[in-house]
């Protein structure tokens, strides 16, 4: 009842951020996509926060930390890393390329709309995936809060997303993920005084961990697995397209680098609370049958009853926001990349406008037909798709954004030839290998590519070098 | 296609996994656990559980925070009547080993004290084995002596039975119950209401209220047309 009651003036909050973001009218696609590039630090760093935290956070991460114990804290400097790469290396010059997407970088800097082309369907393919494992982690949810069936959920879902990402391009979605930001931030915080005051305070917690299981408080993984972690989360943060999109709506390249800083503190808030909420759970129900029910019975169990309700609530506004991000990238990759610059290069504003919303409505439907019938858990879908996300895109955006060398040819090779490998280590030599991650294989496979072709193939003209890098000297 | 995921993410999450079937041999297939505070200030806790699967021993928690005693400890088997309990001291309380049948039923008594005479909370005896997929096979049943009633934290959220006795479903075994009781005649009304729990849910619903109107502020601060 309290949930409910909770749910309900958490969407009316939302509603009413629709109606008024949908009076301020997109008169053009690119106003649409960059919010008129008007997006301050504040509001640009939270959204980028509710870009990257999803349920594969607050529900894998918690349950990481209470299967693994401390030990998952060092995937944390991967993600800060990441971090640190986008604000030094991607950022900022990619905003200043004046770029609205990750296919419309590659084609200003590579002259080429096959790769253009390419990028597109990366994305799709990507992003697919991670929508699925959300519908998938909110099915989960609705079914253990109210007994709702998966397909009502997934209705629920859809028509809450999608109202607003429709309705207000990135504008709405950014302001929105502020909102649900502070209600995640807020769920985990004031989960933790009430978990330490259970498990009588961090010492105890402590000792207790490590009478349990010493690896609890020591080391989990080894270095060449935590290595290959951070690894694949550093690139995944950096060479997100979901992210790189949220750059463009912002004022400006300095705007970026504070947007980032102030995403890097959020996250760093989030992931000790998720931490330190994990670890309670684990000396407090020492053993659950899955370690993905630690979220859900925190909410459900432990806490007071308001206090579950926003922890319920901050579950599905990391699931919301995350899908509004993936609805952006992956709808402006078919309406601003494939039929605005490709099939129809003369088509209308109001066309390309129309074919961006209906083209995020078309997108939730495969995923959602998919999460029905349940593919894997959330975080596998997560570090899959970070895997690929990294190998097919950081080399050449990074590569492409701080060197003057590199080709069409080397770049698509690198983005094709990176994700290849990728995947075939993962199926075929991690068993015999399992401290090599494919991520590993696949940046090292993709940066050779480019450098290899790249170095022997023609690169861009001499105007488009001069445009990211200055005359030559 | 969940096959093809599975694979796909093996390396890193696969190891990620074994934490959740390291105890995979034993499942916890039910446990019912009696608590009852008795007139004295310490109380007697009765926990009989049955563990399917294969194991030649079970071991058991028992975490006091040093804050506890726990003495008369002593186990029974539904097949072998009374079964020897090995213990060890722990930096947190107590291990506890027990050769038992697989698949039988066995039970643990122990009473339970405070070192400063106020008990509240509650070690609980945690098997190490996986519950049973089903849902809810831990029943926790909460006893107080006559004339006390609960006051402020209570974990987890039991629910009234007969006159004096409170029951818990839960899916797991929790380490410990939190309950604080009084004498009804010494229990004053900001005693029931004033608690960690409801100051918690304050917190929540000011904090709720807080972001909704700077949310709303905020927005109206950046509506179309201002600078």
């Amino acid at each position: 009842m309290v949930f409910l009651i909770a749910l309900g003036v958490y969407f009316v909050v939302i509603a009413g951020s629709i109606f008024w973001t949908s009076r301020f009218k997109s008169r053009s696609e690119v106003e649409f996509l960059t919010a008129g590039r008007s997006i301050g630090p504040l509001v640009g760093g939270a959204a980028l926060t509710a870009t990257q935290v999803s349920a594969g956070t607050l529900v894998g991460t918690v349950g990481r930390h209470y299967g693994t114990g401390v030990s998952w804290v060092w995937a944390w400097p991967g993600i800060w890393f990441g971090w640190l790469l986008s604000a030094v290396l991607i950022g900022p010059k990619l905003r200043a390329s004046g770029a609205v997407t990750v296919p419309d970088y590659l084609y200003a800097r590579f002259e080429s709309k096959s790769l253009r082309f390419l990028a597109a369907i990366a994305i799709l393919g990507i992003y697919v995936m991670i929508l699925t494992a959300q519908y998938q982690a909110c099915v989960v949810i609705f079914q253990m809060a109210f007994g709702l069936r998966p397909l009502y959920s997934i209705v629920l879902l859809c028509v809450g997303t999608l109202s607003y990402a429709i309705a207000g391009g990135i504008r709405a979605g950014s302001y929105v993920d502020l909102f649900q930001i502070a209600i995640i931030l807020g769920g985990l915080l004031l989960s933790v005084p009430i978990l330490l005051r259970d498990v009588h305070g961090v010492h105890a917690l402590g000792l207790f961990l490590s009478d349990l299981d010493p690896r609890l408080t020591g080391h989990w993984y080894s270095w060449k697995q935590l290595f290959a972690l951070q690894l694949v989360f550093a690139l995944g943060i950096s060479a997100s397209p979901s992210e790189m999109t949220r750059y463009a709506s912002m004022r400006d390249k300095s705007t970026v680098r504070y947007a980032i800083g102030v995403c890097f503190i959020l996250q760093a808030l989030i992931g000790t609370a998720a931490m330190l909420v994990g670890l309670s759970i684990r000396a407090i129900f020492p053993y659950l049958a899955s370690a993905d029910q630690a979220s859900s019975i925190l909410a459900t169990r432990i806490l007071p009853p308001f206090a579950g309700a926003i922890f319920w609530l901050a579950v599905l506004s990391a699931i919301m926001s995350n899908i509004n991000g993936i609805l952006i990238v992956t709808s402006n990759s078919i309406s601003h990349d494939i039929y605005g610059s490709m099939l129809r290069p003369d088509a209308t504003e109001k066309s390309k406008l129309f074919l961006n919303r209906l083209s995020m409505a078309l997108i939730s439907l495969p995923p959602a037909i998919l999460a029905l019938h349940r593919i894997g858990d959330v975080q596998s879908a997560v570090l899959i798709s970070a895997r690929l996300a990294g190998c097919i895109f950081f080399v050449p955006i990074v590569f492409g954004l701080n060197f003057r060398f590199g080709s069409a040819l080397g770049a698509m090779t690198a983005m094709l030839g990176g994700a290849l490998a990728s995947i075939l280590w993962q199926i075929g030599m991690v068993s015999r290998f399992p401290s090599v991650d494919g991520g590993e294989v696949g940046l090292l496979i993709s940066a050779t590519l480019y450098l290899l072709i790249g170095l022997r193939t023609r690169a861009a003209s001499e105007g488009t070098l001069a445009r990211f890098f200055g005359a030559s000297q | 296609m969940s096959d093809r995921v599975q694979t796909a993410s093996s390396g890193l999450l696969g190891a990620l996994h074994l934490a959740a079937q390291e105890a995979a041999g034993a499942r916890l297939e039910s446990y019912h656990c009696t608590l009852k505070k008795l007139d004295t200030g310490d109380a007697s806790v009765v926990a009989s559980m049955r563990i399917t699967g294969k194991y030649d021993h079970v071991v058991m928690f028992l975490r006091t925070d040093g804050e506890q005693r726990i003495t008369d400890l002593s186990g029974r088997s539904d097949q072998q009547g009374s079964i020897p309990l090995r213990t060890t001291e722990t930096k947190t309380g107590l291990k506890v080993e027990a050769n038992v049948i697989p698949e039988s039923t066995f039970t643990v008594t122990y009473r339970v004290a405070a070192n400063d005479n106020v008990l509240w909370r509650f070690p609980i005896l945690v098997p190490n084995a996986l519950p049973a997929e089903r849902s809810l096979p831990v029943t926790l049943e909460l006893s107080l002596p006559e004339q006390e009633q609960f006051y402020g934290d209570v974990f987890p959220v039991f629910h009234p039975q007969k006159q004096g006795t409170w029951q818990s479903r839960l899916p797991s075994v929790p380490s410990v119950v939190i309950a604080h009781s009084k004498q009804v005649r010494d229990t004053r009304w900001r005693d029931r209401f004033v608690s960690a729990p409801v100051a918690i849910d304050l917190g929540m619903l000011v904090l709720a209220i807080f972001l909704i109107l700077g949310y709303r502020i905020r927005v109206w601060r950046n509506r179309p047309g201002v600078k």
